[in-house]
């Protein structure tokens, strides 16, 4: 028991092992301590979903979670967007539908519809909706965002 | 937003969590976090040590016996939206927690956590409410089970122990039954402004309420049980006699406060409304059985 915790975790693909304190939260850590500045900080209260990242696979706000809760974790941000081929698709129809102006918030969309991609149920439009309606956009009034979502998700294989 | 100062220690075994509980003082327990890690953001909880218990393999599980389901407390809400043991004998769960939040923090929070941290307009609370539940928890030297009428206490307060752990929540099984949930939020995924719930336990004949269960949440400082409602349905007959509701009833049993979320009329207004709601609803909906 101790204020400063030994870490070891995989992010994007590569493996750390740091101390860190254990007041330090998930997301300070990505982008202080790893210099992975793509998890955005809005609120740092779990609203905004900004800071939205994936833990063994599944969403969740790195603003509520600890550094040292990521021990032993597979942890993927949205810099591992640049490493998988398969989610080209996702920033060609955001470009394409203008689906972001300052950005601020794209980073967290992109891990929640890079979540229902993978998820094996086929969303209506609706569900769509209500699923990107945990982040918060300030710039684009969502509906660009939505129709991007939707022209991705509609292809989707249901294996 | 930054936590203060705190000394962590993650448990793998409960025997090792329950030993700290013993030993230390300002202790708090993290399972999802998704209600205490704002509250440390804010720096309205400073605890001295976070014991995180998410590697306790036990406390994570659904189980079936004859008489009824079990829950393990770090179950996530998401885990308990696909689980087919709940959804088989208790759909109502299923729908009513796809209100709560958004799935990134459903992917996160626990059941356990969300009856400690007690809500009262939050859906577990209401749930196990409904249900009947027997809470589960244990402390270094005993397990004791505590009755959901017994364990909240007021908003954020409930009666477990500084050094007990909820272990599990039990349910038990009814046999044939219909039942609704409703809730309003100003937007979908924030806190209800008000919920409720309602089950109504059939005879044999399908017909006859054997058993009336109302629950409202968001209108005092714990969930409510409509006691004197519940007992004017008993025994009338599901197609007919719904108008036996009165909403005086109601608001006899509640009492909601003005806040930035309505006035006390708006409040009454819209448990009336959704209480009517589910009422209606639940007289439509496909009868559950559970007889094998």
């Amino acid at each position: 028991m101790s204020n400063e915790i030994q870490l070891k975790t995989t992010v994007n693909g590569i493996e750390y092992d740091l101390t860190v304190p254990a007041r330090l939260l998930a997301s300070d850590f990505l982008r202080d301590n790893l210099n992975l500045t793509g998890t955005h900080v809005g609120c740092e209260h779990g609203i905004c979903g900004s800071c939205t990242i994936k833990i063994d696979g599944l969403t969740a706000r790195s603003c509520l979670k600890f550094a040292v809760q990521l021990d032993g974790k597979k942890v993927e941000t949205v810099e591992s967007f640049k490493k998988k081929p398969e989610t080209r698709n996702i920033l060609e129809k955001f470009k394409a539908h203008h689906s972001l102006q300052c950005g601020f918030c794209t980073p967290g969309f992109l891990m929640i519809i890079d979540e229902l991609l993978k998820s094996k149920i086929k969303f209506s439009e609706n569900e769509i909706r209500e699923a990107l309606s945990g982040n918060l956009c300030r710039c684009t009034g969502y509906e660009n965002i939505i129709k991007a979502a939707n022209e991705i998700l509609a292809h989707k294989e249901i294996k | 937003m930054k936590p203060s100062d705190f000394k962590y220690f993650k448990a793998n075994s409960l025997k090792r969590a329950l030993d700290i509980l013993n030993s230390e003082e300002n202790i708090k327990i993290i399972a999802g976090g998704q209600s205490l890690v704002p509250l440390m953001n804010f720096r309205l909880g400073q605890p001295d040590i976070l014991l995180d218990i998410n590697d306790i393999k036990d406390l994570n599980f659904v189980s079936e016996s004859s008489s009824s389901l079990e829950i393990g407390s770090l179950l996530t809400h998401t885990n308990a939206i696909n689980s087919n043991l709940i959804k088989s004998f208790f759909p109502i769960i299923s729908y009513a927690l796809k209100f709560v939040a958004h799935q990134t923090i459903r992917n996160q929070g626990t059941i356990g956590g969300s009856i400690v941290n007690a809500d009262p307009s939050s859906e577990w609370p209401l749930l196990i409410s409904l249900l009947n539940a027997k809470i589960n928890v244990r402390n270094k030297f005993k397990e004791r089970e505590i009755l959901v009428n017994d364990f909240f206490d007021s908003h954020f307060v409930t009666n477990i122990e500084d050094d007990e752990i909820v272990i599990s929540v039990t349910l038990p099984k009814i046999n044939k039954y219909c039942w609704a949930f409703e809730e309003h939020s100003s937007r979908k995924g924030d806190f209800a402004i008000v919920e409720t719930g309602i089950i109504l336990e059939l005879e044999d004949n399908c017909e006859t309420i054997k058993n009336a269960r109302i629950a409202i949440g968001g209108v005092d400082e714990k969930i409510i049980r409509l006691e004197k409602i519940e007992k004017k349905l008993t025994g009338k007959n599901i197609y007919q006699d719904l108008s036996i509701y009165k909403k005086l009833d109601l608001f006899e049993a509640i009492n909601p406060v003005n806040d930035n979320h309505g006035s006390v009329d708006y409040k009454n207004y819209l448990s009336d409304s959704l209480l009517k709601k589910v009422l209606k609803k639940c007289v439509n909906a496909r009868v559950i059985s559970n007889v094998k």
